[in-house]
């Protein structure tokens, strides 16, 4: 330690017991020294003030790096294309908007054979600690990157124990879908279209039923989204489901974005 | 100066507020549907509040000498109503027009009379002040600046300046082991005497001390250092006569002398392709800081924006983390000169993915400078080629000439790591006496914006 750095100690000890019990330390010789000739004080407190802000002045200005240090070692190489920067706005917008659509875009970032962009890492690990097939599938779809991270800040593991099946990993999650429009999963797009924006405009389907159309939209054909969306968006403005057919359309054209996006880049 | 360069900020109308409750009264009437007609000239702002009374209060503030006029009941000044108009006028929500019946002959008169001879404006408790700090001093109310209010409020500023040397000597005296400094009132007391004082800078520094207190193994250091800069600051504005010019304005810009918006943008512009580099987002008291980092590309220096949010305001999100302005700046005074306000744009924003990044030596060489021209700023823009790294059981940003550690709790600190891979990469960071901030990492296809987040259930999402 040099003899500033002494200095600042001494410093500290006497602060922390206060002049009224310590005398201020005798200033090394140099130019606290002479600052504190030059300027003499009358009490101990107030030498003792104008040595500490002279001496933190000095060190602040004086600011010196640090020793070399050595760097991590990097993780394995994954040879997978990161998505683009597109996926990631997107992403973002799913989990704020539409989280019921982040399984399948995970899924489709591992089937398409893509890795996250490294800045969603530590976000999807993060969200996904308490559920262990979330946490699973974020894993994959980080790849090496997401297990050396979560190797240096353990805390972005799973806080669950038990091991998820890789089927459940691999698979979407079943969502609750009322079995009259189950029957429309797989139907032509004119059809469904008509079923639902149809549905809409005749009151037979409505805001109590938000959350069955949520799912179905939600795992419905992707061919069908965008004829979906176009239906949805001439549903009567007179109709008190309005609101609904809009969030809907909203909904359907984020997940033909995401699929699409992730699939033609 | 056109109206919105006379329009208030936000925090100007906090400081009115005579108690914190007024501001939590007028938050639900600062929106358009509980205005008639709302209006507003180079003068006063009006309106008509339409409320639980059968007859809607007439509203008038006078904006220039800042006053007050409401037909309702209340008896503290400004009511609620008028700080309500208030926030809704600067958040540009009044339209200009016409002074109704009802406030015209009041603002005549008041246009009519010498602002020496109007009645005071109640003057703003300690609690609802703005925060003031060296950097980043909000705009006064635009009162009038004859020679004898300034003359008071140099005096005001003097006693509280020998006030807050007075307590340094104290607890010097008496020791930072002594137990009353763990108590937060023994240090809000005095940064409620120093708003009392009009030295908002130095007050809102010592309840950000008061924060260091007890939070770590070296706290005892970083408050010592810190009582050592507010010693500094003391004294030094205590000789303002003095110092240099630039010198003299940066000491009374960081102990809370506040500069008009108006003063700044008829000063000289730097005109410049000015990178915005980073965004960080703090809590000071119960506004949210927005600074916006912006170097020029042609002449390297650096430039701080702030805007500043209340609860449920918004923040300035007009500027893009990796996009770059042709732009004027216009700079406050001060010998470094960071915090500046943006001009008139001469082209729209572009992507700027080619940033120029030093070693960790340069920037220390850097950052030493600024340090010694204004010890006591608080936070410095660096641009970076490093690694995260660990060492010592802490993480520090490293290359071949050295490190430098980074802020304990830093948020984005896990995506730097990601980001980078372990290997370097250009990196925008926050100096603080703490550490380094990360604030942006900048890939070769894209910024990532790592800076800390305003919370969202105290700003307004945008």
């Amino acid at each position: 330690m040099n003899a500033v750095g002494g200095y600042w100690n001494d410093m500290v000890t006497v602060a922390l017991l206060g002049t009224d019990r310590r005398e201020p330390p005798v200033p090394p010789p140099g130019t606290f020294a002479d600052l504190a000739a030059d300027d003499p004080r009358a009490t101990p407190s107030q030498r003792m003030l104008q040595q500490v802000a002279a001496v933190a002045v000095a060190q602040r200005a004086g600011v010196q790096p640090g020793p070399v240090a050595a760097p991590l070692s990097p993780p394995a190489d994954d040879g997978r294309p990161v998505t683009p920067p597109s996926a990631t706005a997107t992403w973002h917008r799913i989990v704020r908007e539409w989280p019921v659509l982040e399984d399948e875009w995970l899924l489709t970032v591992v089937a398409t054979g893509r890795r996250v962009a490294p800045e969603l890492v530590v976000p999807l690990l993060t969200r996904h600690r308490t559920d262990a097939t979330r946490h699973a599938r974020a894993l994959l779809a980080t790849g090496s990157l997401g297990r050396w991270t979560v190797g240096l800040s353990p805390r972005l593991g799973s806080s669950s124990k038990k091991a998820p099946s890789p089927e459940a990993v691999a698979c979407l999650p079943e969502l609750a879908i009322m079995p009259e429009l189950a029957a429309l999963l797989g139907a032509p797009a004119s059809e469904v279209a008509r079923a639902v924006a149809g549905g809409l405009d005749s009151t037979q389907l409505g805001t109590t039923h938000r959350a069955v159309l949520v799912n179905f939209v939600a795992r419905v054909s992707v061919d069908t989204l965008a004829p979906l969306a176009r239906a949805l968006d001439r549903v009567d403005p007179a109709q008190s489901s309005i609101g609904l057919a809009f969030a809907l359309a909203d909904l359907a054209r984020l997940r033909h974005r995401a699929l699409t996006e992730l699939e033609s880049t | 100066m056109s109206e919105r360069s006379n329009r208030w900020q936000v925090e100007q109308v906090l400081a009115l507020a005579p108690k914190p409750s007024s501001v939590a009264s007028a938050q639900p009437l600062a929106v358009p549907a509980r205005w008639l007609a709302p209006g507003c000239d180079e003068r006063g702002v009006w309106g008509r509040c339409t409320g639980t009374s059968t007859e809607p209060y007439d509203t008038v503030v006078d904006h220039i000498d800042p006053a007050f006029r409401c037909t309702c009941p209340s008896r503290v000044a400004p009511c609620k109503h008028a700080l309500a108009l208030l926030l809704l006028w600067v958040r540009g929500q009044v339209p200009q027009g016409e002074a109704p019946g009802f406030a015209a002959p009041w603002l005549a008169t008041r246009a009519a009379v010498p602002p020496a001879q109007q009645p005071p404006v109640p003057r703003a408790s300690p609690a609802t002040a703005p925060p003031a700090r060296a950097e980043e001093a909000p705009m006064p109310p635009p009162v009038p600046d004859p020679t004898s209010s300034r003359d008071d409020r140099v005096a005001r500023m003097r006693a509280g300046l020998a006030e807050l040397d007075r307590w340094l000597d104290d607890r010097t005296r008496t020791g930072l082991a002594d137990p009353s400094l763990a108590r937060y009132a023994a240090w809000d007391d005095l940064a409620s005497r120093l708003v009392d004082a009009q030295v908002g800078g130095l007050a809102n520094r010592v309840r950000r001390l008061a924060g260091l207190v007890g939070t770590g193994p070296q706290w005892h250091q970083q408050v010592l250092a810190e009582l050592g800069m507010l010693h500094l600051l003391a004294s030094a504005a205590a000789h303002l006569g003095t110092l240099s010019s630039d010198l003299a304005d940066a000491v009374a810009v960081a102990v809370g002398w506040q500069v008009r918006q108006a003063d700044v943008l008829a000063g000289v512009p730097y005109t410049d392709h000015w990178v915005v580099m980073g965004r960080s987002d703090t809590r000071e008291d119960r506004i949210e800081v927005r600074r916006f980092w912006l170097r020029g590309r042609a002449t390297g220096r650096w430039a701080m924006l702030l805007s500043f949010a209340a609860y449920g305001h918004s923040l300035d999100t007009s500027l893009v983390v990796g996009t770059q302005l042709h732009a004027d700046l216009f700079r406050y005074p001060g010998v470094l000169g960071l915090r500046a306000l943006l001009g008139p744009q001469h082209e729209a924003a572009q992507p700027a993915l080619d940033v120029i990044a030093c070693s960790m030596s340069q920037a220390c060489d850097a950052l030493g400078d600024a340090l010694a021209a204004e010890p006591w700023i608080e936070r410095y823009p660096l641009i970076v080629l490093a690694s995260p790294t660990r060492t010592a059981g802490r993480w520090v940003l490293t290359d071949a000439t050295g490190s430098l550690p980074i802020a304990p709790g830093s948020p984005g600190l896990g995506t730097l790591i990601a980001c980078s891979g372990g290997g370097p990469v250009a990196i925008t960071g926050e100096w603080t006496p703490a550490g380094v901030l990360p604030l942006t990492v900048h890939l070769v296809d894209r910024a990532v914006d790592l800076g800390p987040v305003a919370d969202t259930s105290f700003v307004a999402a945008s």
